[in-house]
């Protein structure tokens, strides 16, 4: 007898979810589970990492004082980047932040650093499972079964967006056609002779993938793609416009995953594509008020602070992700998971995503703080053409400053942006004097693309 | 097979694994039973098992 066992018993491919017993156990019994496994945590990050034993004990607090998921939340020291930037700047890589030994660490990843310098990644092979395996929560409940075939229009470097979509997809069991390296022209015909059924990139890369198709003569819904899997920009589920588009390009059916590089693939896509579910077997989380630091009811925007139960080489417990999220629980699907209606609303810093890549206001500034000959009088317009965001960097040069000079002062700029920021920005040096003055560190991104594809609350 | 049996059959595959990887003198094999404790570990995880946040913190199960 040499035939093939089938890949999957007929039972768990019928089943609606990828894990029945999770997606649906009710919500009582999994804040239970909540708890218990929060305790586990604590433990583990106060005995093996250096940074959160002293941020407890400066707390006054030790893991037996969890006893509550309200204690986890009034009690447990909120974490941002920040403090994990410094610390593995101070002693790299990782500085006192991880808890595991150097011999666990299976893969290392970076933030794109668009705060100035990039926070490190740690992950252990553990790490890399689940952290995929939140890819294929979202990939089931659309449809996306083992037997698809998956192209990642993705470069591999460094960051973990679509890393985490190739662990998941791994984890699935389904074909990988890896795209990196290759021209949008290349992709398309990638994607002609491959004929891959899932098509994994950013929002506007498909949609400008879609466009290119068109002048190649191409028409992007004739071709394989039955499913379009996003992440990194507001998606299918946060815009409906975008749904639209996608959809219509590629003939297909989009969908997302909203997730953060250093924490998880934190959510996925509802089959009713109003919105994300959290991933809660990889991550607990509620919603706090940027401003007061108090809980934020069911049904009112706040601030997304998450806990991931998958990053055990460098913990993130109740950390800030500056995401403003309206959370729900209960939904038509059947889920008991939270339900984030819209995705990501908004952010409670001046951040922006341009191609991919979260563009700080902050970062843009220091930057324009280093160059001699710039004013502090700047400001940053986003645009979209042919489905593409561009950003435009109008400064002010120095009142003195030479006319003659101020072609490759622009040039200077462009050239430290993209090297510190890794994305390519425009810039425009205008007269002195010209740009509107403000008296407070306020938002200088001028958002004018479509509102349509705009975040919520930057309508 | 409800959650509490399948936890129950995966703790026995669990114990066998652990005790292959104590024994074993062959990187080969033990690591092939490290990743099989760490997917036995994530099937516990995934079914609500009392299990801590990673298998090296874990007793051995007998």
């Amino acid at each position: 007898m040499s035939t093939v066992r089938s890949f999957w018993n007929p039972r768990s491919s019928a089943s609606p979810y990828w894990n029945p017993y999770l997606e649906t156990m009710p919500r009582e019994k999994l804040d239970a589970l909540h708890l218990k496994r929060l305790k586990s945590l604590l433990r583990y990050a106060y005995d093996n990492s250096p940074f959160y034993r002293r941020r407890f004990q400066e707390a006054g607090i030790t893991p037996d004082d969890i006893r509550t998921l309200e204690d986890f939340k009034t009690k447990v020291p909120i974490t941002d980047k920040s403090d994990f930037i410094h610390l593995q700047e101070e002693n790299p890589p990782y500085g006192q932040t991880g808890a595991m030994p150097e011999e666990y660490i299976a893969h290392h990843c970076e933030t794109s650093g668009t705060t100035g310098i990039p926070l490190r990644i740690p992950y252990t092979m553990y790490d890399t499972e689940r952290y995929g395996e939140g890819w294929v929560y979202g990939f089931w409940a659309i449809g996306i079964r083992p037997q698809d075939t998956f192209y990642f229009a993705f470069n591999w470097g460094l960051f973990a967006g679509f890393w985490s979509g190739y662990w998941g997809v791994r984890r699935l069991g389904g074909k990988v056609y890896s795209g990196g390296g290759q021209t949008t022209e290349g992709h398309i015909r990638l994607i002609q002779r491959l004929r891959p059924t899932v098509l994994l990139s950013t929002p506007t890369y498909a949609l400008y993938m879609a466009e290119v198709a068109r002048d190649m003569g191409v028409d992007p819904a004739s071709l394989s793609i039955k499913y379009t899997y996003h992440a990194g920009e507001p998606g299918p589920c946060a815009l409906p416009a975008v749904r639209k588009q996608l959809d219509e390009s590629w003939g297909a059916i989009s969908c997302e995953c909203y997730g953060v590089a250093e924490l998880n693939s934190l959510t996925f896509g509802c089959p009713t594509r109003e919105g994300v579910h959290l991933d809660e077997t990889n991550t607990f989380s509620w919603s706090r008020d940027p401003d007061t630091g108090e809980e934020v009811p069911e049904g009112q925007i706040g601030e997304n602070i998450v806990t991931t139960y998958v990053n055990n080489a460098q913990p993130l417990i109740n950390y800030r992700t500056h995401d403003l999220v309206e959370r729900h629980y209960g939904c038509v699907c059947g889920r008991t998971w939270g339900f984030l209606r819209g995705v990501v609303l908004g952010r409670s810093d001046f951040m922006v995503t341009i191609r991919g890549t979260n563009v700080y206001q902050s970062a843009v500034e220091k930057i324009l703080g280093d160059i001699s000959g710039v004013s502090t009088h700047y400001q940053m317009i986003l645009t979209r053409e042919k489905g593409l965001d561009r950003m435009l960097v109008q400064v002010e040069p120095v009142k003195e400053y030479p006319q003659d000079k101020v072609g490759q002062l622009g040039e200077e700029i462009g050239k430290a942006i993209h090297q510190t920021l890794k994305v390519r920005l425009e810039v425009e040096p205008v007269p002195a004097g010209s740009l509107p003055r403000y008296e407070l560190k306020t938002k200088r991104i001028i958002d004018q693309r479509p509102k349509e594809i705009r975040r919520a609350l930057d309508r | 097979m409800d959650a509490e049996e399948t936890i129950s059959k995966i703790d026995r595959a669990r114990a066998i694994v652990q005790e292959i990887r104590d024994t074993i003198d062959s990187p080969m094999i033990e690591r092939c039973m490290q990743l099989a404790e760490m997917n036995l570990h994530w099937a516990k995880w995934g079914l609500g098992g009392d299990v801590e946040i990673t298998p090296e913190l874990e007793e051995r199960i007998v």
